[in-house]
């Protein structure tokens, strides 16, 4: 792991105060990837309740992540939010207190050669920690690992509740180690239902570049051999 | 009231935005009357690696596999 000199910061900055939706947009010739963000809201004057959200819209305005803090701000609150990197996997929303069932699962794998050379990240309660995870959250997992062609990358989604919920692929990032190539993509829902499993789609490539092989979008493949980190993240509602 | 929230780090490219805004908890619509004060958003500036075969720059938060089997 390391980190390459010649890339110098960049912060988007504008000091006072504005009028919610406040918006940066990248300069021409740019390419910023944002590692933290911060503002203060004040809802004096809200209309009602509200999340205080950082989103990210690509140039034709499709959302391509939200972010905010899993408390609801009512009108006169005032909040200084921070944003910042997930360190691990872990739900957006809180957990329920004391909880000790999971409410469904979400896996992210990258598959080499067979069941026994991948690697696998999994907010379902077994492989990795066990946190319940209540419907409505978003999960965020990532992961790394060396790929052939044609090496599947799924993301499969669990319902062990009685009732259909859907699944969806609201942000994905593809990055290829030691070059320059990353894809931004996303999804639609998928229903599954109660007490099944399916994998999720990768429905919508934002670019730059073009790593994954959407054609079959349930089981996306690598275009190039090499080490890649994935990047997910899942609305379950 | 110090809130914290999790963010991906996405790259963005020209004429991508950044928006700080208020959303209704339960539909997402707008809400209006909040206002935002010293917005800021740090990130690195990739241009200069890009087309170049320079390494990507790996930060460890971009790196943290739960669990890696076998």
């Amino acid at each position: 792991m390391s980190t390459t000199a010649s890339v110098p910061p960049y912060l988007f900055s504008q000091e006072g105060t504005f009028d919610a939706p406040f918006t940066f947009e990248v300069p021409a010739s740019l390419e910023v990837q944002p590692y933290t963000a911060h503002a203060t809201f004040d809802g004096s004057g809200a209309s009602g309740d509200f999340r205080p959200c950082l989103t990210f819209y690509s140039a034709s305005g499709v959302v391509l992540g939200r972010y905010f803090p899993a408390e609801v701000l009512h009108s006169g609150d005032v909040a200084e939010v921070t944003y910042t990197p997930p360190f691990g996997t872990a739900p957006v929303s809180p957990s329920p207190a004391g909880g000790a069932t999971v409410d469904f699962g979400v896996i992210l794998e990258m598959i080499h050669s067979g069941p026994l050379d991948f690697a696998r990240v999994s907010q379902l309660g077994y492989l990795a920690t066990i946190d319940p995870i209540p419907v409505g959250s978003e999960v965020f997992l990532t992961t790394a690992w060396t790929m052939p062609i044609g090496g599947p990358v799924t993301v499969t989604g669990v319902n062990p509740q009685a009732t259909p919920l859907d699944f969806q692929i609201i942000e994905a990032m593809v990055q290829q180690v030691g070059a320059t190539s990353r894809e931004s993509l996303a999804g639609n829902a998928v229903t599954i239902p109660g007490g099944g499993s399916a994998n999720l789609t990768w429905d919508f490539t934002f670019g730059p570049n073009s790593l994954l092989d959407i054609t079959t979008p349930d089981t996306p493949t690598i275009k190039a051999a090499g080490t890649y980190i994935v990047s997910v993240t899942v609305n379950v509602s | 009231m110090q809130l914290q929230s999790t963010m991906a780090s996405l790259p963005l490219i020209y004429n991508y935005t950044a928006v700080f805004e208020a959303i209704d908890p339960s539909s997402g619509a707008a809400v209006t009357g909040v206002t935002v004060t010293n917005p800021s958003v740090y990130g690195i500036d990739l241009t200069a690696e890009s087309g170049t075969g320079a390494a990507v720059p790996l930060l460890p938060s971009l790196f943290v596999p739960v669990d890696v089997s076998p």
